[in-house]
């Protein structure tokens, strides 16, 4: 038992200002991510460039098609650097201006359609849809016509921070190069990063958030090792010195995630070892969200990282993700660093074209200093009636977690509920309009503790690797109601690539 | 009168439990018996409040409020029972709320004395 406080256990004086920072202000509004997901059913081209027609395609189980996480992240469990679906999704489906060629289905969905009364247009791609066709004969692949290069040419030449190749035969699962336009399909080598900058109406503060840096290498098919290391964000600045000068030490700079998988296995089956982010429920970016940060899943915080072993599949449609670990802990001197307890967390569900529903469970075993026992249940769902209806641009989703803990200080078992709702509208490519609500109630036992939290958000995906994004909450605490200081407007601005 | 069909849908799913105890009568060992600045309150008022209630911030001491030391926070207690304990209106919009043991952790420091050790 300890008697400091829980999150800011090891840390004090100053340093309880990063974590205020981190935890009450940097509610990244961009938690449409799993939205990505359940809305990317629609069509085929959200993920990849053409050809529709196959030639000897592969198996259903051999083919990289998921709308799990694993679809656009290295990481399976979603997060951080992006695969190249991933990267082809933000290049050509997620941005007002697209540089890949635009999902046919989205063509004619760019808000300055308005303005040039040109609906028919092309889409404003850096590569002629004409080299693209989207139907037509099915041709053998060497003669295959989605490389307009021609079957010597270099790797891609929009790299993004992506290098040369696999050593071996090129991977069965990224077998045709042009599958996502300029992009190499299957790099030896990727680099990417995230960096956020928030401004928060209540403070006011202005204040850099986030810069994580990703790197995976693929050295040989089914093989890959992935790392994230990051800088926590406050107030003034970035933090890159954990000995340096006091304000330095309100942030860390270290490793987030470091692990080595093998992957692409059929059904998209993954194994890794190493230190991670278990699966459990949603994985919203907003690391405030109730279901996430109570339930100590927040990404943002080093304490809910994991060391242990994971497996798991994400076909299409049915997923599976289980794992066991051992805690990292918040003052871990290095990645592998673990604390003591232990812990196993399982998840699964089936992800369709139009809708989503899945379920989770964790057990964490740990001394009371550590957070203590907890055992925590989620049910996730999602529904994208924009598969069925072309004018209806709208996907919801949604997760309930139901949790028991142990009381701080005294040990004595306690239950918690969350709940999560977001509905988001794309009236235009590149802009999703946000209503959502979450919803907390820490201590079942306990009267007037809980808490409502609706909010408005709107997202500008303005560029590829550029997202203005601004949410406006009101928080609703049961105690109290609605009161002057209710309200408050968070703005980021989140460059990724 | 009858409740409109989406608004009984949407109380159901935001629907969480409502217990009628409070923490001091249902488990008074959840929070610390004898709390102190140093282990006890500091931690907390770093956590929820310093990140705009601090001088040397951006937002400064706001309205005259800060809660960064121990003698500025009992100089503004007035103001944590108003908008803490009473209208839970701070933190503001949608920042976490105190959860139910820090209250009872900074309400057992103040009836104690306040002491800033």
């Amino acid at each position: 038992m300890t008697d400091a406080h829980p999150i800011t256990h090891g840390i004090h004086g100053n340093h309880g200002i990063l974590f205020a920072l981190l935890t009450l202000l940097a509610a990244a509004p961009a938690d449409a991510l799993p939205m990505y997901g359940a809305r990317s059913g629609r069509t085929c081209d959200n993920c990849h460039s053409l050809p529709n027609t196959w030639y000897d395609p592969p198996e259903v189980s051999r083919r990289k098609c998921t709308l799990s996480c694993a679809g656009c992240h290295v990481d399976p469990n979603g997060g951080g650097l992006r695969t190249v679906s991933g990267r082809y999704f933000g290049q050509s489906t997620l941005p007002m201006y697209a540089t890949e060629a635009r999902p046919l289905a989205d063509r004619h969905r760019d808000v300055w359609d308005l303005f040039t009364g040109e609906a028919d247009r092309p889409a404003p791609s850096s590569q002629p849809l004409a080299d693209y066709p989207s139907s037509g004969p099915v041709k053998p692949l060497d003669d295959h016509p989605t490389d307009p290069r021609g079957p010597d040419a270099s790797p891609a030449d929009v790299g993004w921070l992506s290098f040369g190749r696999p050593l071996g035969e090129p991977a069965e699962m990224a077998w045709l190069r042009g599958r996502y336009g300029d992009l190499e399909a299957d790099p030896l080598l990727q680099l990417g990063a995230d960096l956020r900058f928030g401004y928060w109406s209540a403070g006011p503060l202005v204040f850099p958030m986030q810069l994580d840096l990703h790197a995976a290498l693929h050295p040989v098919e089914h093989l890959t090792v992935a790392g994230t290391v990051g800088a926590r964000g406050r107030k003034a600045s970035l933090s890159f010195d954990p000995d340096g000068a006091p304000d330095a030490e309100q942030a860390r700079f270290g490793v987030r995630d470091l692990y080595v998988m093998t992957h692409e296995w059929p059904a998209l089956t993954h194994l890794r070892v190493g230190r991670f982010m278990p699966a459990f429920g949603t994985r919203v970016a907003d690391h405030t969200a109730y279901i996430r940060r109570p339930f100590g899943l927040s990404m943002e915080d080093p304490a809910n990282r994991v060391i242990g072993v994971e497996a798991g599949f994400a076909a299409n449609y049915p997923h599976v993700t289980v794992s066991a670990f051992k805690p990292s802990t918040r003052e871990a001197a290095g990645p592998f660093d673990m604390g003591d307890g232990w812990g196993a967390a399982v998840d699964g569900g089936w992800r369709d074209l139009a809708w989503q529903l899945g379920g989770s469970a964790m057990i964490r075993r740990r001394p009371l200093v550590a957070g203590g026992d907890t055992t925590d249940f989620a049910l996730h769902w999602a529904y994208n009636p924009w598969r069925h209806f072309p004018n209806v641009p709208v996907t919801y989703l949604a997760e309930v977690v139901y949790g028991r803990y142990q009381r701080r200080y005294s040990g004595s078992e306690a239950a918690r509920l969350a709940w999560y709702h977001q509905v988001a509208w794309h009236p235009f490519n590149g802009i999703v309009v946000r209503l959502r609500h979450d919803s907390f109630d820490p201590d079942l036992d306990l009267r007037d503790d809980g808490i409502q939290r609706p909010g408005l958000g709107l997202d500008l995906h303005l560029v590829p690797g550029l997202t203005l994004s601004a949410d406006g909450r009101v928080g609703i605490p049961d105690k109290g109601g609605i009161g002057e200081e209710a309200a408050d407007v968070f703005v980021q601005l989140h460059g990724w690539f | 009168m009858h409740r409109p069909i989406a608004l009984t849908l949407l109380a159901a799913l935001t629907a969480c439990g409502g217990g009628d105890a409070s923490l001091d009568e249902l488990d008074p060992g959840a929070a610390p018996a004898e709390p102190t600045w140093i282990a006890h309150i500091e931690p907390i008022m770093a956590f929820h409040c310093v990140a705009c209630h601090d001088p040397d911030g951006q937002a400064g001491a706001q309205e005259g409020y800060a809660y960064d030391t121990c003698e500025a926070t009992r100089r503004g207690w007035g103001g944590i029972v108003e908008t803490v304990f009473e209208t839970a209106e701070m933190p503001p919009g949608g920042a976490p709320r105190l959860e139910a043991w820090e209250e009872l952790t900074l309400r057992r420091w103040h009836e104690q004395g306040a002491r800033c050790d």
